[in-house]
């Protein structure tokens, strides 16, 4: 009486198949690991709060309201500096709701597509601005912008930062979104004079 | 005829010699286990320690309070402090003070133990006692320049006795009593809190 001789061959191919559909399922279980792994900054990011135009959005110690979206050829601010350009500024509202510690709207970035515009500094804006606990102070912030970027949509990021000077990690961010489309772009647009909100 | 010996009967194994109780697991890691006993709290307090002194270390900021009863005067950073007066000010014309708010004159009477050099401290602060939200000098806010003889802030070319005099805006609906914070440059994490309620 003989074995039968595929028993053993089975075996053998098994032996050698196995190992690597193991290698190809451990691989492929990294690659997908990779794939779904959140970028090293996800850990830090602000906490965002959508906001709306004349809508108050509050965050851990920030509130602000978005009153206008305005486009513009050209801005003046109240002491009388203008310049040309292509512009969007947007006046706001915004005070702090806790602490006064380093509050200054510290972040003022726009998004269009892959791009990212900070708030001039230039004239009279309410880039960088102190905020007041509880009671609102108000202004306009001035973003320059290439001629042919007021298209499609944007992203306005605000924020207050209380470490770094420039983020807001672990903490909150206003974001609107603006259409850009939907804004009619004027000659000329005068940005509203820093003071209380009234 | 041959007769076989009766089988005998099976002879006692001889006793092996028992071997030596094994010393207790605990006991046999007596050593590692108090290094561990030892290094763990050293390590956390280490870190511990190491975490906390870059947050409030290098006199960044002041966390430990001495709290002054209302009228009382207290000692700090070589000079004495107080008694603090706060007032609401009822007659806000001439100063830009938004509607729904009020204006808070908090006044700190410093007087400098040293007849050569005075102190430096940071503008005073005012803090609800309830809530712990903070508010800082408003006085450009409402349109007052900087006064040297009404100082906000101690500084080093000032000695004898003086008062700092520092506004505040705060909603209507904030109610008292508060803290003043005081801090002098020199002391370290201590700092002074004065209770008003004016």
């Amino acid at each position: 009486m003989t074995t039968p001789p595929a028993a053993p061959a089975r075996r053998s191919l098994l032996r050698v198949v196995l190992p690597w559909a193991v290698t190809l399922v451990l691989l492929a279980a990294a690659w997908g690991l990779v794939k779904i792994t959140l970028p090293d900054e996800a850990a830090q990011a602000p906490f965002e709060t959508v906001a709306e135009i004349g809508q108050p959005a509050t965050t851990r110690n920030l509130v602000v309201t978005v009153t206008d979206v305005r486009a513009a050829r050209g801005v003046t601010d109240a002491a009388g500096w203008s310049a040309e350009g292509t512009w969007l500024v947007v006046d706001l509202e915004a005070s702090t709701q806790v602490s006064q510690d380093a509050a200054l709207l510290g972040v003022t970035r726009l998004l269009i597509g892959d791009r990212e515009f900070t708030a001039t500094d230039r004239g009279a804006t309410f880039a960088k601005q102190r905020l007041i606990t509880g009671v609102p102070r108000a202004g306009s912030l001035a973003f320059e912008l290439p001629a042919d970027a007021l298209t499609g949509t944007a992203t306005l990021q605000l924020g207050s930062p209380s470490g770094a000077v420039s983020d807001v990690p672990l903490d909150g961010m206003v974001v609107l979104t603006i259409d850009l489309d939907a804004i009619s772009v004027e000659n000329e647009v005068a940005l509203l004079e820093n003071g209380w909100a009234r | 005829m041959n007769i076989p010996p009766p089988p005998l009967p099976p002879q006692p194994v001889p006793p092996q010699p028992a071997p030596a109780p094994r010393a207790s697991w605990w006991r046999r890691n007596r050593l590692a286990l108090i290094a561990l006993a030892v290094l763990a709290p050293a390590a956390a307090l280490g870190i511990g320690w190491h975490e906390w002194h870059q947050f409030y270390g290098y006199d960044a900021r002041p966390y430990l309070p001495t709290v002054v009863d209302d009228g009382g005067t207290a000692e700090l950073a070589g000079a004495s402090w107080g008694p603090v007066r706060s007032v609401e000010v009822a007659d806000t014309t001439g100063f830009d003070v938004p509607e729904g708010t009020t204006l808070i004159a908090v006044a700190v009477p410093v007087d400098v133990e040293s007849s050569s050099e005075g102190i430096s401290c940071r503008t005073p602060r005012l803090v609800q006692q309830q809530t712990g939200r903070e508010w800082e000098s408003v006085r450009f806010e409402i349109g007052l320049l900087s006064d040297p003889d009404e100082p906000e802030f101690c500084s080093t070319d000032q000695t004898g006795s003086y008062e700092l005099l520092v506004p505040f805006v705060v909603p209507d609906d904030v109610e008292g009593p508060f803290w003043v914070d005081v801090w002098p440059h020199d002391a370290g994490g201590s700092f002074l809190r004065f209770s008003v309620d004016p």
